[in-house]
């Protein structure tokens, strides 16, 4: 929006932290390889680091310019602004998704009689209220959303263990049925959610202060939630066991249910409900914010602040209109969205685009030998 | 402008009296569910819940509960599922009944055996307020309602039978509160089977009491096969399921010292490894277990001084132990079920070996070898070390 706003390495480092761990906390993580679901995504931190260095390397050719720009200078006008709309669709859509995804949890866990749409309503209206008060505002927050996520999350992990829930016999045995259900669970969609998610950021990269800060911090950031997402993985398979992490809705939920200590510390579901609506604060935010900043860089728009009001109401009625029922928005988050949104808009456009960008600087090097 | 903040702020004023709004429930329309008993009506082919609820009235006043009064209701309903006859219950029920308390789940006889345990636990995990982690029991020769309408004079029935359970389990060893969660993952697994506690219902034997008094007492553990219950560990057998499972936290055993006398040593640890691999079709189980323990009582003149008397003690407790352990095996092996999650120890030590055997793993299972290794250590005799009279 304005090109004032520079946003620093903690608060970069924090963004990208919190929007990883986003939806992939909440549904768990590569279910399909059971007891090893987390050698996948261990494995997908590599997948997630190159693919982010391709979004970087976009971002070191254009530094200053969004997606939605470099595309069609990349490509020309045309195919350059379908492209660049395209990435406003795709934006839009899934925070939409993630709306539906938390309109459920709490639909499910807590709120038995509320709507989706009221849910949905006030998710989004402190959303926008926090987007008019700018982009800064929101990656300050975010450093503030990290420690109350560390306040909480460090207990859980504590009260988890002292109520002797972690066995960590069933993690074994490991690769029981070789490393193929492990590449199925890691390609695509262990790659293309979280870490593929990514793709959002060559949106909010030239907001970083320098190069060198979105680099560092960057990957730092895909490490670290990496890491801890296998992490939690790990903790999430010891307590309950494959089989009712395969059967159940939020194996978060159902893992912190089973706390109990003394009989007065327990149901603190409440607890990780609180760390689950950041979380998706935080995602639903990031994908809003860059489809409007894709609207009004791709209408050349003098104040792309108008276009809030309008896309979050799409958002919200999306979010609702969606799909009939929760399973069938579950399946098409698992077997359609990966591989014929996911694929495209974040590995294939983004790695195409720097082909033929390295091609044209080539290109025009060439040319310019040529004379001498 | 001023005008435009006052309205937004009681606007924002009215969103936080109005949240508590949705959703709300006042306590006096609430009654809390205690327990929960399930039992299987053959002729109908329906459920039978039993809810067990604590009084609104007695609960809620400290001086109002006259004596005698538990402060426990009980109601029953029918349905063809639990969440039906829940339903159904409202009919009798003056009040919104409240799940997310529920502190114990009795299954009935008839349920535990002809009808199975497959499903029946679903709702405990789908529903959002009910928890999984309730330790259920089976009302071993009786149903649920029996069980749940004995009424003891102290305390609230559910908190009775709780007691009994985390007591018996605590300090005798001979029970485990098996969780609902525990038994699900058990009844999915091929390799486990679960074993349930038992409770029935006895005649009192207090004499202060008037004759004819009903009473619950926990017996034995039920074991579980294909989701029916086929078979009970009685007394010292059921001592094998914990010591195995790693649960044992307290027991005794009582070693003869010559002729009806005998020595009390308290086992104060324990810890189990099991090993399982095949040889030739057939599952070879070697058990290790280390125990500790003390001696707290004995009732006869030996010089528990010396070390061969002492080493004696030793060997003979753990010889008690691992016969606990054997019968508990036998007794499983000639149901063929392995309550033991022996196979679940094949499939993560042997993963290969486990997919060859795992379609049939009970009649394997019933083939195994066993070899109980037990090492016992005294660690001490208490405040005394020679027994009285001294000699």
């Amino acid at each position: 929006m304005k090109s004032k706003i520079k946003i620093g390495g903690l608060q970069f480092f924090c963004l990208i932290f919190l929007f990883e761990l986003g939806s992939a906390v909440l549904f768990g993580m590569a279910k399909e390889a059971k007891q090893d679901a987390w050698i996948p995504i261990l494995l997908g931190i590599a997948g997630g680091c190159i693919l982010f260095s391709v979004y970087l390397g976009l971002h070191k050719r254009y530094p200053d310019l969004p997606l939605t720009s470099y595309s069609q200078q990349i490509l020309g006008k045309y195919l350059g602004w379908v492209i660049g709309f395209g990435y406003v669709v795709y934006f839009s859509y899934l925070a939409a998704r993630v709306l539906r995804d938390f309109e459920e949890l709490l639909v499910i866990s807590q709120y038995h009689n509320t709507s989706l749409l009221t849910l949905g309503l006030y998710m989004i209206a402190s959303i926008i209220y926090v987007m008019f008060k700018g982009f800064e505002v929101f990656s300050r927050l975010s450093q503030i959303c990290l420690f109350l996520f560390l306040f909480t999350a460090l207990p859980i992990l504590l009260l988890e263990v002292s109520a002797q829930l972690l066995q960590p016999e069933n993690l074994l045995p490991l690769l029981e049925n070789g490393w193929s259900p492990v590449i199925k669970a890691l390609f695509p969609s262990t790659i293309s959610v979280p870490f593929g998610e990514m793709v959002a950021f060559t949106m909010l990269l030239p907001l970083v202060k320098d190069y060198k800060t979105a680099k560092r911090f960057g990957y730092l950031g895909i490490i670290v939630s990496g890491l801890y997402l296998t992490f939690r993985t790990l903790m999430n398979i010891a307590a309950i066991g494959t089989d009712a992490r395969m059967r159940s809705t939020f194996p978060v939920l159902t893992e912190i249910g089973l706390v109990e200590i003394g009989d007065f510390i327990q149901r603190l579901d409440s607890l990780i409900l609180i760390i689950l609506v950041i979380l998706g604060f935080v995602k639903i935010f990031i994908f809003f914010y860059c489809a409007v900043l894709g609207l009004g860089d791709l209408f050349k728009l003098k104040k792309p602040d108008k276009m809030i009001y309008p896309l979050g109401i799409l958002i919200i009625f999306t979010s609702v209109f969606i799909a009939p029922n929760f399973n069938t928005h579950l399946e098409i988050g698992f077997k359609i969205v990966p591989i014929y949104l996911h694929l495209p808009f974040q590995m294939a456009i983004p790695i195409i685009l720097l082909l033929v960008a390295l091609i044209k600087s080539k290109i025009k090097k060439s040319r310019t030998k040529q004379p001498n | 402008m001023k005008r435009k903040c006052l309205v937004i702020l009681v606007l924002f004023m009215f969103t936080h009296f109005l949240g508590g709004c949705s959703n709300y429930r006042e306590l006096r329309d609430a009654v809390f569910i205690a327990g929960l008993g399930i039992d299987w009506i053959k002729e109908k082919k329906r459920y039978e819940i039993t809810f067990q609820a604590f009084s609104p009235t007695s609960t809620a006043g400290t001086g109002s509960a006259g004596a005698g009064s538990t402060g426990s209701v009980l109601y029953t309903a029918e349905g063809r599922t639990i969440s039906e006859a829940a339903r159904q219950a409202s009919k009798k029920f003056s009040r919104m009944p409240d799940y997310s308390h529920v502190r114990i789940v009795v299954i009935g006889d008839d349920l535990a055996k002809a009808e199975s345990l497959n499903y029946i636990f679903d709702v405990f995990e789908r529903d959002a307020n009910i928890r999984a982690n309730i330790p259920a029991l089976i009302a071993r020769g009786t149903s649920a309602k029996e069980v749940l309408s004995v009424i003891p004079a102290t305390e609230h029935p559910v908190q009775s039978i709780n007691g009994k359970v985390r007591n018996s389990s605590k300090m005798l060893g001979e029970n485990e509160a098996t969780e609902i969660y525990q038994i699900i993952n058990q009844l999915t697994s091929t390799g486990t089977e679960p074993t349930i506690g038992g409770i029935s219902v006895i005649t009192s034997e207090n004499p202060t009491q008037p004759p004819g008094t009903k009473e619950t007492k926990l017996r034995g553990m039920g074991i579980i096969k294909e989701g029916k219950l086929v078979g009970w560990l009685d007394g010292t057998k059921s001592k094998s399921i914990l010591f195995l499972n790693n649960q044992m936290r307290q027991t005794n055993e009582s070693i003869n010292c010559g002729g009806h006398r005998y020595t009390s040593v308290r086992i104060t640890s324990s810890k189990s490894k099991i090993k399982v691999h095949m040889n030739t079709g057939k599952p070879e189980i070697t058990i290790h277990v280390d125990a500790l323990g003390i001696v707290d009582e004995m009732l006869c003149n030996r010089k528990i001084m010396e070390y061969d008397v002492l080493h004696e003690y030793e060997k003979k407790t753990a010889g008690n132990i691992a016969k606990h352990i054997q019968d508990g095996i036998n007794e499983a092996k000639k149901q063929k079920s392995d309550i033991f999650g022996f196979g679940d120890i094949l499939h993560r030590q042997h993963p290969e070996e486990w997919k060859k055997y795992e379609s049939r793993w009970h009649d394997v299972f019933a083939k195994s070898k066993v070899s109980i290794h037990v090492n016992f250590i005294l660690h001490g005799t208490s405040m005394r070390v020679e027994p009285y009279p001294y000699k």
